[in-house]
């Protein structure tokens, strides 16, 4: 595993072995020189061929953490007991939390080899005659055409069922239908079925009704259209 | 039939996933003890007879298995797909969860300062980790631990049976740091949280 190496007057090596000795003050934080720390970075950085985030990003974590604790010890504190106990806590638990993720980094090498070495054990092999392989269906035999058949089926047949999940109910009344074919009307004679086009269940009813109650109380006259079979309807002639 | 050597050899050699200890007892009427002294025997016989077999306890089940030092020949007959490598991200995320199980989500992202969801999802998927419960309280969020399949796969008989953690701390001064820290920063949150309620 690659890890960032740095090279400071107070310390050469690996960047997260930094934080171990800052945790236990064997290294100041204000005797590292956090620019050049960046700048330093910021040059390996430019000379990388492949972006590695897992050592780039890491390094953001430390040094933001470093920035926060030199920023903390340098800046002057107005009460200083009280706080520096604060400060001592907070610090402390920065760096335990950085020093506790490389523990578990750690922890995951351990366990790589030992998941490495548990790959390299064999466990008996269940039969290939397995009673269970036998059970399954041979797909074999089966072209995508075929497949393709059983999924037009299945298809079909959802889409010629009725979704009566949810059924709402459309109120037209008659009188509706009757103002609406009598507006129809007033441009001149028209078919019924062209009225009726486009329109649901409910609201072909409801006209097909006002055209018969329409034509009973003498409103309007029904004929034959054009074409043989066509019912047409026109207003009454004002009588 | 009287519980024998050969018989649990049989027995584990014929099954293709590992036997519980209490099964074999509770089929033969003798105790999960027993079992283990009759495992512990064939053990004994396959180390005289230098075998290319061990038996390997997984939790409260043994399997056997071939010995991995001759895997790279083994390997070559038994046509095994290997499982990937896992990442460094997932091998991080997987030993938090070996350590602090049952662990919520949120605290696993709180330990490696990421958003664990894909690695969780990765982990996951290969059967190393599984939800185990839910956190109690508002929220009742998905508690992670890892599966029997990890005991396997990391060849251990139970998670106890793992290093302690302290023994992975960069040294031993800051392990004791580490624990001083945190274990500060837990009980100054349990009083946060107690405080809130009382609010509430």
């Amino acid at each position: 595993m690659s890890t960032y190496e740095v090279s400071l007057d107070v310390f050469e090596g690996p960047f997260h072995l930094l934080l171990g000795l800052i945790s236990e003050q064997r290294v100041d934080v204000c005797d590292i020189p956090i620019a050049k720390l960046c700048e330093d970075y910021l040059a390996r950085v430019d000379q990388m061929e492949k972006m590695d985030l897992e050592v780039t990003t890491e390094f953001l974590v430390v040094a933001a953490t470093l920035l926060a604790l030199k920023a903390r010890a340098i800046l002057p504190r107005p009460d200083e007991v009280e706080i520096d106990e604060e400060e001592q806590f907070e610090r402390d638990l920065l760096i335990a939390r950085l020093l506790e993720v490389q523990t578990f980094r750690s922890a995951g090498e351990h366990l790589a080899a030992l998941l490495e070495v548990g790959e390299r054990r064999f466990p008996p092999k269940p039969a290939t005659d397995d009673e269970a392989l036998r059970a399954l269906p041979v797909l074999a035999d089966i072209s995508p055409r075929d497949l393709a058949r059983v999924l037009i089926d299945v298809v079909r047949d959802t889409m010629r069922t009725v979704d009566t999940s949810k059924i709402v109910v459309d109120q037209v009344s008659t009188q509706e239908a009757a103002t609406e074919l009598v507006r129809y009307l007033e441009r001149g004679p028209v078919r019924f079925a062209h009225i009726a086009q486009d329109r649901n269940l409910a609201w072909s009813v409801a006209l097909f009704l006002a055209m018969l109650e329409l034509a009973m109380r003498g409103e309007i006259e029904l004929g034959e259209g054009v074409t043989v079979g066509e019912l047409e309807l026109r207003l009454a002639k004002a009588s | 039939m009287k519980l024998s050597q050969p018989l649990v050899e049989a027995i584990l050699f014929a099954t293709p996933e590992p036997v519980r200890a209490h099964d074999i007892a509770s089929a033969f009427g003798v105790s999960t003890e027993d079992v283990a002294a009759v495992v512990e025997r064939l053990r004994e016989v396959y180390a005289e007879h230098n075998s290319g077999l061990e038996i390997r306890q997984i939790g409260d089940a043994y399997r056997i298995y071939t010995k991995p030092e001759l895997a790279d020949a083994v390997g070559h007959f038994a046509n095994r797909s290997r499982v990937g490598r896992l990442s460094r991200p997932s091998l991080e995320t997987l030993s938090i969860i070996a350590y602090r199980q049952p662990i919520t989500r949120g605290e696993i992202s709180r330990v490696r300062g990421v958003n664990v969801d894909s690695v969780l999802q990765t982990l996951t998927e290969r059967g190393l980790v599984q939800e185990v419960g839910r956190e109690p309280g508002p929220g009742r969020a998905p508690l992670y631990g890892t599966t029997p399949l990890f005991l396997e796969k990391i060849g251990l008989g139970s998670l106890s049976d793992l290093p302690p953690l302290a023994s992975f701390a960069p040294d031993a001064a800051s392990a004791a740091d580490i624990e001083r820290a945190l274990a500060a920063n837990a009980m100054e949150q349990e009083l946060e949280q107690d405080t809130q309620t009382e609010d509430a």
